[in-house]
């Protein structure tokens, strides 16, 4: 059955090309100015997941492999055209689940070569076999269409006014598997700008449904700004801020929130190389408290240097840090840690290395509970949370063994080594793949 | 009652949930209380009554979120509790009140694990969405661009976000946050790419097109330009000199950077001051292709190459048409058959120096 479907995929793909009457290249991004070209690539490989963690009864080590064949069939329409369109489809058999994906994106673009819409598609399929490791196993297909339309293209600026919808579908709906459908619409204005200020921001509302438990359907508003610039220096700015209403059809159920997210990326050079600055902030401000959702504020920084020549070597090191502020609540942190790291964009062998280390001390895990009841008249203090030195190990990379193959590699892993030997946690990551480029 | 009312009533709920929670597990850690003989049996009785009843909130507070892991741990919480009345009824009571308080420890396990997860599963949302806006604009830019490598870092990207999703959906929502971070990272490199422009091995071809590009835009400013066309011209040949620089200093990262900003800059001058071309612009341009065209004309040949021959045919095959246009007073089809012919010519000559 998986094969007839995986087969059918890709005889239709082959017979798609020339009832279309289309050229395929051998690359698809360099391709022709006038014409549409197509593309195929297969890749095989292996995913591997790992989550450590203590259950009641024993340690577990949660590992999960998966070895998949991918084909994927992707094209585009010549780049001169008005009527600019892109499309992949992608068939892959693993030994955990059969996956299918269409991705669509259409433009028209009118005489001075402004988009005046576009049509964006995202399709998944997942069908798990039934001897998969993972826990939750429900068929499912899933999708997102957006439209977008730019009534007004000025010289220096757009408006932007896009439409969305999107779903997720179970075979077999359950408390952890949870059907929903979304719909939103949105009005933007963005810089039409290809040199070094670029910028934009609008406001969205967006509402999610569950047909099997209304109760948490959502409706949320949010309002967002970003600004990116670039001198001749390779000095940068990059802004991004968003803040988000959500509100929750019963509050007794999950109450309403408030949430601000900024990010700020900044290089500014000193000597040969660049002083870098990055940081995050994210406060959740909720209508009520509750067990589960309590205010925060998080903020995360890096600060450090950064040099070389991207071509040859780049390296960078600095300290980072993360502190989580959260009223009364035991989950409030520092953490402090040092970050170390080089990329290289060389022509055959590309790729990076990041290496953290840093601890994290929780400043009000201890919890004082008193005890007056059956006789006993005592104060306990008890640790909620333990404080733990960690390590973040990040890999990236890709081997361009000849034009038409090449091995790509994806790694992370951040084991967590806690003062309370129980709560000694891992997680992991790993993925590699060689893939054909024909 | 304002919202920071209701978080301080929340925190006071949280405080005393957790303070009841600590009372009823301390009760049972007190040393008398495993010790006791006579009434013994009554107290640890009473210990796995408390127990059932955290568990039943424990579950409340888990069921609020989608995390697996809590499940999992709280699953085997209650596991320890039905294994602790077992022993409990064959009159095993030490024994009993060891493994429900193993129970009692998974239950707040179950229960840390769901509101970490909590936290993850929201960020993940808000760092999702983002991720999908950033993500359709530079693929935009790396196909107008036609920039391979960014695309490839796109699609790396895009399938690390998909690897993401269904960690998602699989409650893990740690090892999805990890995932979708690696994802950006991975689509800020092709942002970094997109903007320095290239790839390595074609640093010196891109270098002359750019400076082809700044030519060509400047022969089309002609008459009375626009002065931001004018001003991005110059930041555009600042910036090719820098790249010049570069290069010089044994800076190749740093020239591909520059000459990807000056050609960004040439393309949006070229772009404003293309409303209105005049015959000798147009002129201009066709002497200027036939200049490079007899100045790649042998190499072709010798090159062997059908493919670049057949770029080299087109070519000319433009540059005729344009001239046919411009014959016809047809000036913007002059200047688009024109521009046809010097793309093409661009592409003979990439490949026979491949």
């Amino acid at each position: 059955m998986s094969l007839t479907r995986i087969f059918l995929f890709l005889a239709g793909g082959l017979l798609l090309q020339p009832a279309l009457g289309l050229a395929q290249t051998r690359n698809i991004y360099f391709g022709e100015e006038n014409r549409s070209t197509w593309s195929w690539d297969l890749a095989t490989g292996v995913d591997s997941y790992l989550h450590t963690y203590a259950l009641a009864l024993e340690d577990t080590s949660e590992s999960l492999a998966e070895f998949m064949v991918q084909a994927g069939f992707m094209g585009r329409s010549a780049r001169k055209s008005h009527h600019r369109w892109r499309l992949r489809t992608e068939a892959s058999t693993g030994t955990e689940l059969w996956r299918e994906r269409l991705e669509g994106d259409y433009s028209y673009l009118d005489s001075n070569r402004q988009t005046r819409f576009r049509l964006l598609g995202n399709f998944w399929g997942r069908q798990y076999k039934r001897s998969t490791d993972f826990v939750l196993s429900s068929d499912n297909f899933e999708g997102r269409l957006e439209a977008r339309a730019y009534p007004w293209v000025g010289r220096t600026a757009a408006l932007d006014v896009r439409a969305w919808g999107g779903f997720i579908d179970y075979t077999t709906p359950s408390t952890l598997e949870v059907d929903y459908q979304d719909a939103g619409g949105g009005v933007f204005v963005r810089s039409q700008s290809l040199g070094n200020h670029m910028w934009g921001g609008g406001i969205r509302s967006a509402q999610r449904a569950y047909p099997d438990s209304s109760a948490i359907d959502r409706h949320t508003w949010s309002a967002e700004v970003d600004y990116d610039y670039q001198d001749f220096e390779g000095q940068s700015v990059r802004v991004f801020h968003k803040s988000d209403r959500h509100l929750i059809n019963d509050e007794s159920v999950r109450p309403s929130a408030w949430t601000h997210w900024t990010d700020f990326h900044g290089l500014m050079g000193a000597g040969s190389g660049h002083v870098y600055l990055e940081v995050q902030s994210e406060v959740w401000d909720y209508s009520q408290e509750s067990a589960v959702y309590f205010d925060s504020w998080r903020l995360e920084t890096a600060l450090g240097y950064r040099w070389g020549d991207i071509l040859k070597a780049v390296w960078k090191v600095g300290p980072v840090m993360e502190l989580m502020e959260a009223g009364d609540s035991p989950e409030a942190y520092t953490q402090l840690g040092a970050r170390a790291g080089v990329e290289s964009y060389g022509s055959a062998v590309g790729g990076s290395v990041t290496l953290e280390y840093g601890r994290r001390q929780y400043s009000q895990a201890t919890v004082e509970v008193y005890e007056g009841t059956g006789g006993l008249d005592e104060t306990i203090y008890l640790d909620l949370y333990s404080d733990f030195n960690y390590w973040k190990i990040w890999l990236l990379g890709s081997w361009r063994i000849s034009s038409k193959f090449s091995l790509d590699f994806l790694a992370n892993y951040e084991p967590e080594n806690h003062t309370e030997k129980t709560d000694d946690s891992a997680i992991g990551f790993a993925s590699l793949h060689l893939v054909w480029r024909p | 009652m304002n919202t920071r009312q209701h978080s301080r009533a929340g925190r006071m709920i949280l405080k005393h949930i957790l303070g009841g929670f600590f009372m009823l597990v301390m009760a049972g850690l007190t040393p008398g209380l495993a010790t006791a003989q006579g009434n013994g049996q009554e107290q640890i009785r009473a210990y796995l009554e408390r127990t059932e009843d955290l568990l039943i909130w424990a579950k409340e507070v888990v069921s609020e979120t989608q995390s697996v892991p809590a499940r999992q741990v709280l699953s085997q919480a209650a596991d320890l509790h039905r294994r602790s009345q077992n022993l409990l009824g064959n009159g095993r009571d030490l024994e009993a009140l060891g493994v429900s308080r193993r129970s009692r420890a998974a239950v707040w396990h179950a229960v840390r694990l769901a509101r970490e997860s909590m936290g993850y599963e929201e960020r993940i949302r808000i760092r999702a969405e983002r991720f999908r806006d950033q993500h359709s604009q530079l693929t935009e830019r790396a196909l107008e661009a036609g920039n391979r490598r960014a695309l490839e870092f796109l699609q790396r990207a895009e399938q690390n976000a998909n690897r993401a999703r269904e960690q998602y959906h699989q409650g893990d929502f740690k090892l999805s946050w990890n995932m979708l971070e690696q994802a950006d990272d991975l689509m800020q490199r092709a942002a970094r790419l997109l903007a320095d422009g290239t790839t390595p091995e074609r640093l010196e071809l891109e270098m002359e097109r750019a400076r082809m590009l700044i030519e060509r835009t400047r022969e089309n400013l002609t008459g009375n330009p626009d002065p931001l066309a004018l001003r991005l011209l110059a930041e555009a040949e600042e910036s090719l000199a820098r790249a010049r620089e570069g290069m010089d200093q044994g800076q190749p990262g740093r020239a591909l950077q520059m000459t990807g900003l000056a050609r960004n800059l040439a393309v949006r001058a070229y772009a404003l001051g293309a409303g209105g071309p005049d015959e000798e612009a147009v002129r201009r341009q066709l002497d200027r292709f036939d200049e490079r065209a007899a100045r790649v004309a042998d190499a072709v040949r010798d090159s062997g190459s059908k493919q670049a021959r057949d770029m080299y045919e087109k070519a000319l095959g433009h540059r005729t048409r344009a001239a046919e246009a411009l014959a016809e007073g047809n000036g913007e089809m002059a200047l688009r058959q024109i521009k046809a012919a010097h793309d093409l010519l661009g592409q003979a000559e990439d490949l026979i120096r491949r």
